[in-house]
């Protein structure tokens, strides 16, 4: 998390819910939860740290480590892979409530972030430290989140397939016409070489 | 089954794919529901297209990840190498395989088939087997994004990926083997999955 482009969280914070009045009914909206009871919810959002993302800030930044994941709650984030320069276009996808970023946090120790993640408008979210959950073993909030991470990166995976298979076919030779019967490879070689026989 | 030896390997398992919060007793478990199997060099593991029936750990050898081109040749997209999965992202959404995987060896190609069905019972729980399996899973693949930009197929058809990371050299490839070898009978006989309510619903 840069400095900054945060309010409203600090190292170590919690969610303090009586100020945040209806957080677990907007959690529990999100499909991602739909199998998800009310107390797992809470349980979840009171080991968060609350974090409001201003519209135009950077939550994340593509190749810096990460120690933490971010649960999108509201709002719109914008994740942009690609360097960006001219031999790197950018690809961007958008980041809606119920996606969560910096996942790798979740799953690895010292992996980086891989993409670029900017607020497209205020949002709120909730950070997932690697420290608070790395050992957490019994939430079903926390299995929801990594068992729709999984999905997300398998999606990621597959596209990225059909990506080489797109710059595969883009690059192979433009098909030629058959040969005349008679008048194949070997033909045109036997006439050039001879007949071995 | 030495249940010493399945835990070193999922020691080893956790600690290069770097994965967090995965314990080697979690993991365990479902390895040890897995089938030993050994195959030779150009071996075809499961084609493209074919249904995920079920995850592969390598544990000795290499494995070749081919795709189909528009010409029907297959090409080689990466090379994975022990100890990692393949054959997850069918199990995660279902679908056909996107792949073909091809034993390279040198030597043997050793893995652990995790069939579906058994995956099921541990994939969904909410404790240190379902954190364990779900979390190596994901580690496995975050690995594999970007990979294929850096295939010699592939080379400067599409922009490389500036954070990919390559993997290191497999030199632990014969211990692991080593290892594995000294399993006589892959049964699980020492640690028991209890299984809850809903993982009976999921059996029905």
């Amino acid at each position: 998390m840069l400095p900054g482009t945060t309010l409203g969280s600090r190292p170590g914070a919690t969610v303090d819910l009586a100020a945040m009045p209806g957080l677990v009914d907007q959690l529990a909206a999100l499909p991602l939860f739909r199998n998800v009871d009310r107390d797992a919810l809470t349980a979840l959002v009171t080991r968060c740290e609350p974090v409001r993302l201003m519209a135009g800030s950077v939550v994340l930044r593509r190749g810096d480590p990460v120690d933490a994941a971010i649960l999108l709650v509201s709002g719109q984030l914008q994740s942009s892979g690609g360097s960006g320069g001219p031999d790197e276009p950018e690809v961007t996808a958008p980041v809606r409530p119920g996606d969560t970023v910096g996942a790798a946090a979740l799953f690895t120790r010292s992996r980086r972030q891989d993409a670029t993640v900017t607020a497209e408008v205020d949002s709120f979210g909730l950070r997932l430290t690697r420290g608070r959950f790395g050992g957490v073993h019994d939430s079903p909030a926390l299995a929801a989140i990594e068992r729709s991470q999984l999905a997300a990166l398998a999606r990621r995976l597959r596209n990225e397939n059909r990506a080489v298979r797109r710059a595969w076919k883009a690059a192979a030779p433009e098909p030629t016409a058959a040969a005349p019967s008679g008048d194949s490879l070997f033909d045109r070689l036997r006439r050039l070489l001879g007949s071995a026989s | 089954m030495k249940v010493e030896v399945l835990l070193e390997l999922c020691n080893r398992l956790i600690r290069d794919l770097d994965v967090q919060g995965a314990t080697s007793r979690g993991l365990a478990v479902a390895m040890g529901l897995g089938e030993l199997r050994q195959v030779e060099p150009g071996t075809v593991i499961f084609e493209e297209g074919a249904p995920p029936e079920a995850v592969y750990v390598l544990i000795q050898g290499r494995v070749r990840v081919e795709l189909q081109d528009s010409q029907g040749q297959r090409r080689e997209l990466t090379t994975l190498r022990s100890p990692t999965l393949f054959g997850q992202m069918g199990y995660i959404d279902l679908s056909p395989r996107s792949a073909t995987c091809v034993a390279q060896g040198p030597g043997a190609t050793s893995f652990i088939v995790l069939e579906r069905q058994v995956l099921e019972m541990i994939f969904h729980r909410t404790d240190e087997l379902g954190t364990s399996l779900r979390r190596t899973i994901a580690a496995s693949l975050l690995p594999l994004v970007g990979a294929a930009r850096e295939s010699d197929a592939v080379d400067s058809l599409l922009p490389r990926d500036p954070f990919y990371r390559p993997p290191q050299d497999d030199a632990q490839d014969s211990e692991l083997g080593r290892l594995a070898s000294t399993i006589q009978d892959w049964e699980l006989d020492e640690v028991e999955v209890v299984y809850t309510e809903a993982d009976q619903r999921r059996r029905r």
